[in-house]
């Protein structure tokens, strides 16, 4: 009895001694790794209007490397619109740092920007910290910071670990937010051990007098899901050779979409995972080595594509693997044909994609209120043109009240011709223009445009 | 001689306080009208909740023929109707049965169950029609009807615009309407259950059937023109349904273009558009192109007011004979024949599969011109219910079903007998279907 109170007691005191060790302990790990994560603000120029951005970063290496949160720069926005990238020290009262933005990785979409020298003694890259894999049930931490007007002070956020998932890359959630999205987290003893994703919409149901909507909620400083720290490191310095028009691997496939549970059964292909392909790019790779639309493709370079719940993302561990391929490298697909269910190998060397939306040249005429940009691959889907054969320029932006406007021209228009002369390339239609904008005699202009596959013919008058 | 003149002068004085102050209460002819106005309640069959139900609808109408022949609005009455019953002016109430109906004039012409009429030994009148090309903006008008309900109502407006245009108008229910007329504008007041009830002048003459209004806004109703409405209603007694041409052109107006292409005012029509696919298109008309005259008639679509006749030039040729289009393109004049086509609705037959809780609507030409389909094959879901097989399959309205168990689906009949066999032995059933152009395998477990 008495030496089981002691014992209890002893216990007692070893509890209480580690706690208040990982007490202090904390303080000092939350200071030293503070030094991790900066805020980061940066403006997108468009024709007439400045928007500005705010998102979070986190240093990779000690020369200044930063990698920006998820989502929070914008993919198909014009690297030329991106202006002023500016590094702040959480809780320092400061102007802030220059930094150059460094492109998007087109496999993870994630952003990188390097900051100037002065900032690099305020900092710490994340590399300077061990890695450790957290375990289920484990009490983590992670870093949060306060918007602008409070010098974005940081702030330490605490939970536990409630799931480990595979989507395919290794995702952890926790019970409440941990970290802000952009922003590490650690376990007690200051490894690292993640990376603040964006949040996730919450399920929650909310009730207005008598009737009741079911809503999904994001916090926007706060997740409580994180990228694993292992996994990350691996991907994370990817960092674009080029700001713009880096190659990319293309085959030439659109409207990929996951064959579900069911269907998979039906077509006797249990246990893996499957994916659709609904259309097959004319003149691309795909089609040369003859894939159809309709074709299911159950595996890439002889590995089936697993099984994956929801089933949506084996669509992107199918996409992965193919961005994972570098420009003439061979790639083999397994394939079930749509009709008739025969199954095929076909191997064929990727190509390189065609002009990227965010790499497509455009200009704005403000004379006349309006921009145009070259046609690329992502208009031609969205216009059912399946083929690398397109022509004509796509109608960026149009000013309200502008002698575009006032034609009725709209963004997204589609224009075919100009003054009744064909346009069949970007330069085609810049010259047009630049040419009815430089002849003072000009009172008006038409153009043949294309909306919701219906043309119209549309006249400007100038001034 | 002095006698005869005042007399003459005392004849036309007679006359002037008929003209001028001569309300329709005085005037046989606007009673014999109101007598002709009936209240019609229909019940109707929709089927777009993955399952059928019935609806229920009231309109107005007017009495045209001593047969019984009653005009009204597509939108009030259409061949989904299952039960038609007419008010008459006196009270009475009697079947009626739809005889044709033409969406894209949004006009329907139903009958009186004679047999029934002759039975009870009812008493009904007929309205006439008078001409709706001369009315004039400011001329008092009168509509009668059933605004919400309340039967043998009348307004009193004046026509406020004789030929009302509404660009590209889709009507009631995605059906197509205007295409082919103007409307004539009235600030009589029109309140839903107006529908199909009569715009006339003074005498008592039909000059237009009402058909819509603003909501939300103050005394803007529209009517369908006598005229329109006449051509309708004996083409509509003849045949039951109107064969109208279709050759894929999208008029446009010319005004403010004519210097572009170098042309005299008042002459030609433009085309905006040309339907993929479509006769014109595969006969080699292009957006841009100068109609200047169709066989032979020269056109004039200076005004957006003057596209609906020009359309209609086109529609009433015989189906399948060809139109000489007389064009101007850039500097050349040219003669392109294109053969028409029936022209089809974009809203297809639809139906309601019960026991996969799944309703669905033929893929008309329109639709797959529309929405650039391969062709016009598989059938549209327009909804489903919850729980039910084919909505737990994760299909949703507006997928277009392109085969059922790996076989490709033409259209509604073939899924019926799939159906069928469905019924008599349920099983998984796998759709292809297309969302936006993306395909996608769904599977329908029986419940």
């Amino acid at each position: 009895m008495y030496r089981n109170t002691l014992i209890l007691a002893a216990s007692l005191i070893v509890g209480l001694a580690s706690l208040s060790a990982n007490e202090v302990d904390l303080s000092t790990l939350f200071e030293e790794r503070i030094k991790s994560v900066v805020s980061v603000e940066f403006f997108i120029q468009k024709e007439i209007d400045r928007e500005s951005r705010e998102t979070i970063g986190l240093v990779l290496d000690d020369n200044g490397l930063i990698i920006l949160a998820e989502g929070t720069v914008p993919s198909w926005t014009p690297v030329s619109k991106f202006e002023d990238f500016t590094v702040y020290i959480p809780g320092k009262d400061h102007k802030g740092y220059d930094a150059e933005y460094l492109g998007q990785d087109y496999l993870t979409g994630w952003d990188y920007i390097r900051v100037e020298e002065a900032a690099l003694e305020e900092v710490m890259a994340i590399q300077n910290f061990e890695v450790a894999e957290p375990r289920l049930g484990e009490s983590i931490w992670g870093i949060a910071l306060l918007p602008k007007d409070y010098d974005f002070a940081p702030g330490l956020l605490k939970a536990y670990l409630g799931l480990t998932r595979d989507m395919p890359h290794r995702m952890h959630f926790t019970d409440q937010d941990i970290a802000s999205p952009g922003a590490p987290i650690f376990n007690m003893h200051g490894d690292f051990i993640g990376w603040g994703n964006q949040g996730v919409p919450e399920d929650k149901i909310m009730y207005m007098g008598r009737e009741s909507y079911s809503v999904g909620l994001v916090s926007p400083r706060g997740t409580r899901v994180f990228h694993d720290a292992a996994d990350f490191l691996e991907r994370a310095f990817r960092v674009p050779a080029m700001v713009t028009g880096s190659p990319r691997p293309w085959i030439g496939i659109a409207g990929m979409q996951p064959v579900d549970q069911d269907a998979a059964e039906f077509l006797g292909l249990e246990n893996q995972g499957a994916v659709m392909i609904s259309n097959v790019i004319e003149g691309g790779p795909a089609a040369a080595a003859g894939l159809l639309g309709r074709d299911i493709v159950t595996g890439v370079d002889g590995e089936p594509l697993p099984k994956f719940r929801p089933d949506s993302i084996v669509l992107r561990e199918f996409e992965e693997r193919l961005r994972k391929k570098s420009p003439g490298d061979t790639v083999t697909l397994a394939v079930v044909r749509g009709d008739g269910g025969a199954r095929e190998e076909l191997s064929f060397e990727v190509g390189q994609a065609p002009t990227h939306l965010r790499d497509a040249p455009r200009e704005y005429f403000s004379d006349l209120g309006f921009s145009v940009r070259a046609f690329t691959l992502f208009d031609a889907i969205g216009r059912r043109v399946l083929s690398l054969d397109y022509t004509g320029v796509i109608t960026q932006f149009v000013r309200p009240n502008s002698s575009t406007a006032s034609a009725g021209l709209l963004p997204g228009d589609w224009i075919q011709e100009i003054d009744g002369i064909p346009v069949n390339t970007y330069d085609d239609a810049i010259h047009l223009i630049t040419t009815i904008t430089e002849d003072p005699s000009r009172e008006e202009f038409v153009l043949l445009i294309s909306r919701n596959n219906e043309t119209q013919v549309l006249r400007v008058k100038i001034g | 001689m002095i006698i005869q003149q005042i007399n003459r002068l005392a004849g036309l004085l007679c006359l002037a306080p008929f003209f001028l102050h001569a309300g329709p209460e005085s005037n046989g002819s606007f009673k014999n009208l109101l007598e002709s106005v009936v209240r019609i309640d229909v019940w109707q069959a929709s089927y777009d909740q993955g399952s059928k139900r019935t609806t229920r609808g009231v309109g107005s109408g007017v009495i045209m023929t001593e047969a019984g022949h009653i005009l009204t609005n597509a939108h009030v009455v259409s061949p989904k109707a299952e039960r038609i019953r007419v008010t008459l002016a006196n009270l009475e109430r009697v079947e009626a049965n739809l005889v044709g109906w033409d969406h894209w004039t949004d006009l329907a012409l139903i009958q009186l169950d004679i047999e029934q009429v002759a039975e009870r030994g009812m008493q009904f009148t007929h309205a006439e029609f008078g001409d709706s090309t001369i009315l004039f903006p400011g001329q008092e008008v009168f509509a009668v009807g059933t605004p919400n309900g309340l039967s043998r109502t009348v307004t009193k407006g004046i026509i406020s615009n004789a030929t009302r245009y509404f660009e590209g108008a889709l009507g009631f229910g995605g059906y197509e309407t205007g295409h082919f007329n103007t409307w004539l504008q009235t600030d009589a007041a029109i309140n839903p259950g107006n529908s199909g009830g009569p715009l006339v002048t003074d005498d008592g003459h039909v000059v237009g059937i009402n058909t819509r209004g603003y909501l939300g806004s103050n005394n803007l109703g529209f009517a369908v023109p006598a005229n329109t409405a006449r051509y309708v209603m004996y083409a509509l007694m003849d045949s039951e349904r109107i064969t109208r041409s279709y050759v894929g052109i999208v008029p446009g107006p010319l005004q403010d273009l004519e210097d572009f292409f170098n042309l005299d005012v008042n002459q030609g029509m433009l085309v905006n558009s040309v339907d993929p696919g479509s006769p014109a298109k595969l006969a080699g008309l292009r957006p841009g192109d100068i109609v200047l005259s169709i066989d032979g008639q020269a056109v004039d679509g200076r005004f957006p007011e003057q596209l609906p006749p020009i359309s209609n030039i086109i529609a009433s040729t015989p189906v399948g004979d060809p139109i000489r289009f007389e064009i101007k393109r850039g500097d050349t004049l040219e003669v392109i024949e294109v053969v028409t086509e029936g022209l089809e609705s974009r809203v297809g037959e639809e139906f309601a599969f019960e026991d996969w809780g799944l309703s669905v609507r033929d893929v008309s030409r329109a639709i797959a011109r529309e929405r650039q389909l391969d062709n016009d094959n598989g059938v549209m879901i327009i909804g489903t219910q919850p729980a039910f097989p084919a909505s737990r399959a994760g299909v949703h309205p507006g997928d277009i079903i392109t085969k059922v168990n790996q076989q490709s689906l033409e259209d509604l009949t073939q899924l019926q007998s799939i159906y069928e066999s469905f019924e008599s032995d349920p099983n998984k059933v796998l759709l292809e279907i297309s969302r936006n152009h993306q395909i996608s395998l769904k599977v329908m477990q029986p419940n």
